[in-house]
């Protein structure tokens, strides 16, 4: 008898209205001060756009309605559509990190002969090139045996190799979701008193090296240097 | 006039908000809540007790990127689907379509040319075309290939492979024609009362269900309508998606993608591992090409990558639990299983048939 009284309470407020209302304001948060380049790439802005004037039509379409709405199913529904609400607030300024990069490493299934580390450094000095992550993926020919500056995140993959860290940023397509990880693998005795998801600057001479019998670029570690995170979003190269 | 819906484990309004009956009074209704509320719970649960560690930011991220990703479009989808139940009569559909039903199909199948719509967004305007008469094979038909046969597909494939062509092709080709011979089959083996969920059927209700009636309503009446119509539509609709989202970013999250591709040596493994992939991945037709293309350095041959563009953007998690909302389970068997037969058999045909 109470719960029907509830219910009959409950079923005059106007549930989707309210869920829309919330939405609004959470497309409004990840505009201000863009904080959607945390979840897609900056070009994405506009759906953000799109949504909240689609959602406000919406929300006012469903103002204007006079219907009650069924408590339960109505209940449910517009508390399935608030979860993501709860995670976007909740995630702060966070980014994918080295956690994510132990996930969506990949090494080839056709295994190499594997190949001694390099140790020696080009005899030649041909200078020291600051490209990015991405541009030394792309253009590796012009930059083996070189010596390179980058910055990036950087994560020690113990279950791996306990000798070994990574320096790397993700490269995304559309969102954080599809993100690959583009990095250098470098020895980790030659950084010392830096964690897991320090952004770092390094310098070293890059060369192709195997890893677990499969190839990967190989830094010769000269210098490591922690930096602050430069704004919000540098984790992500944006394609 | 109120009748339960018996066959539905997630009760769906008709799409208008009306107390028009008390759905979920079955046992497959009560299932579907007990199951969206154990989500519910499941969800708040791990935002509060696991908010400090870097595996819940690593959730939150991914899943809150499929979900902003995917929303604008079926923002999209719901307002379309809107407008057609108010300004399209079942009349005017049905002579928009071919009279053969195979010259629907062929043509349905390449509607996304000019109507680019992306999985996220063609489900609900799928589930309107269908309420108002659309054919079940054309419907299946522009369903399973809207989302590859569009040229917003077509650019990022071509883009993604560094700008070759016959792969961008193929994707779509591959698409189109698995999207015709699954609609083929579906027409003759299942009849729409077999495939799709019953919608309670509400005569004095006049804004919702069929609008063949809103002959009376003035323009400004009428958009109203539509809008009122898309807002209900997402509202009913959007729960799938967010459920769909939080299992894909689960497995993202926790399962190491290096576990797919170690069973990769040969290539019918290679097939199916990118199958499941792209069913667990759950990204936009438009940005998978680009993952597809990362699988090449690590030597996935090109018929797994393929078979991972073209799998995806008509089966995955979140398309599986929106699809809730269209048809029956049986259906969704279905359509699933041919879906993923007649992409494993297309692949293996390509990679035996020598094609790189």
């Amino acid at each position: 008898m109470a719960v029907n009284k509830w219910k009959n309470k409950f079923s005059f407020v106007n549930l989707p209205f309210l869920v829309m209302a919330a939405w609004i304001i959470t497309f409004g948060f990840l505009l201000k001060d863009d904080q959607y380049h945390l979840f897609l790439k900056p070009q994405f802005g506009v759906l953000i756009y799109i949504s909240l004037m689609i959602l406000t039509l919406f929300a006012v379409s469903m103002f204007t309605l006079k219907t009650q709405f069924r408590v339960s199913d109505s209940l449910i529904k517009g508390m399935i559509l608030l979860v993501p609400v709860v995670f976007i607030f909740s995630t702060g300024d966070q980014t994918l990190g080295g956690f994510a990069l132990s996930k969506r490493t990949l090494t080839s299934p056709e295994k190499k002969d594997p190949q001694p580390a390099p140790s020696a450094v080009n005899q030649e000095d041909p200078g020291t090139s600051e490209p990015s992550i991405l541009k030394l993926v792309r253009e590796w020919d012009q930059y083996q045996g070189r010596r390179v500056t980058l910055e990036g995140l950087y994560y020690e993959p113990r279950e791996k190799d306990e000798t070994i860290a990574v320096v790397f940023r993700y490269l995304v397509s559309c969102c954080a979701a599809d993100a690959l990880p583009l990095g250098i693998v470098l020895k980790k005795e030659g950084a010392k008193g830096i964690q897991d998801n320090d952004w770092v600057k390094i310098t070293g001479v890059v060369q192709e090296a195997m890893l677990d019998e499969s190839p990967v670029i190989f830094m010769t570690l000269e210098r490591i240097e922690k930096l602050p995170l430069p704004s919000k979003g540098a984790v992500y190269i944006y394609q | 006039m109120n009748q339960p819906l018996k066959t539905a484990p997630f009760p769906m309004d008709g799409g208008c908000g009306h107390l028009h009956h008390e759905p979920g009074d079955s046992a497959a209704g009560r299932t579907g809540r007990c199951l969206q509320v154990v989500f519910l719970v499941s969800a708040m649960a791990m935002a509060a007790l696991y908010r400090d560690s870097e595996a819940y930011a690593t959730f939150s991220v991914i899943f809150c990127s499929i979900v902003l990703e995917a929303f604008p479009f079926m923002l999209l989808g719901t307002l379309i689907s809107g407008f057609i139940e108010v300004f399209l009569s079942r009349d005017q559909l049905i002579r928009l379509l071919p009279q053969r039903k195979y010259d629907a199909i062929i043509l349905a199948a390449l509607l996304g040319i000019i109507f680019p719509v992306c999985e996220c967004a063609i489900v609900p305007v799928v589930r309107k075309f269908l309420k108002k008469g659309m054919p079940l094979g054309s419907a299946v038909a522009f369903l399973l290939a809207g989302p590859i046969v569009n040229p917003l597909v077509f650019a990022s494939t071509y883009v993604a492979y560094s700008f070759h062509f016959e792969t961008a092709v193929l994707r779509v080709m591959s698409g189109f024609f698995i999207a015709v011979a699954a609609a083929l089959v579906i027409e003759v083996c299942l009849t729409k009362s077999q495939a799709l969920k019953e919608a309670p059927v509400v005569p004095e209700c006049s804004l919702c269900h069929d609008t063949d009636d809103t002959g009376t309503l003035s323009f400004a009446q009428k958009i109203g309508a539509a809008f009122r119509h898309s807002a209900l539509d997402f509202y009913d609709i959007g729960r799938f998606l967010i459920m769909g989202a939080f299992i894909a970013a689960a497995l993202q999250t926790f399962v190491p993608r290096q576990i797919f591709t170690s069973v990769m040596a040969g290539p019918v493994t290679a097939i199916v591992s990118m199958m499941v992939l792209a069913v667990a991945l759950n990204l936009c037709s438009e940005a998978d090409a680009f993952i597809a293309a990362s699988f090449r350095s690590v030597g996935i041959p090109f018929s797994a990558q393929l078979a991972f563009m073209v799998l995806g953007p008509m089966l995955d998690i979140k398309l599986i639990l929106m699809y809730l909302s269209v048809f029956k389970g049986k259906m969704i068997l279905v359509l699933s299983s041919m879906v993923v037969l007649l992409v494993f058999l297309s692949m293996l045909f390509l990679e035996f048939s020598g094609w790189r």
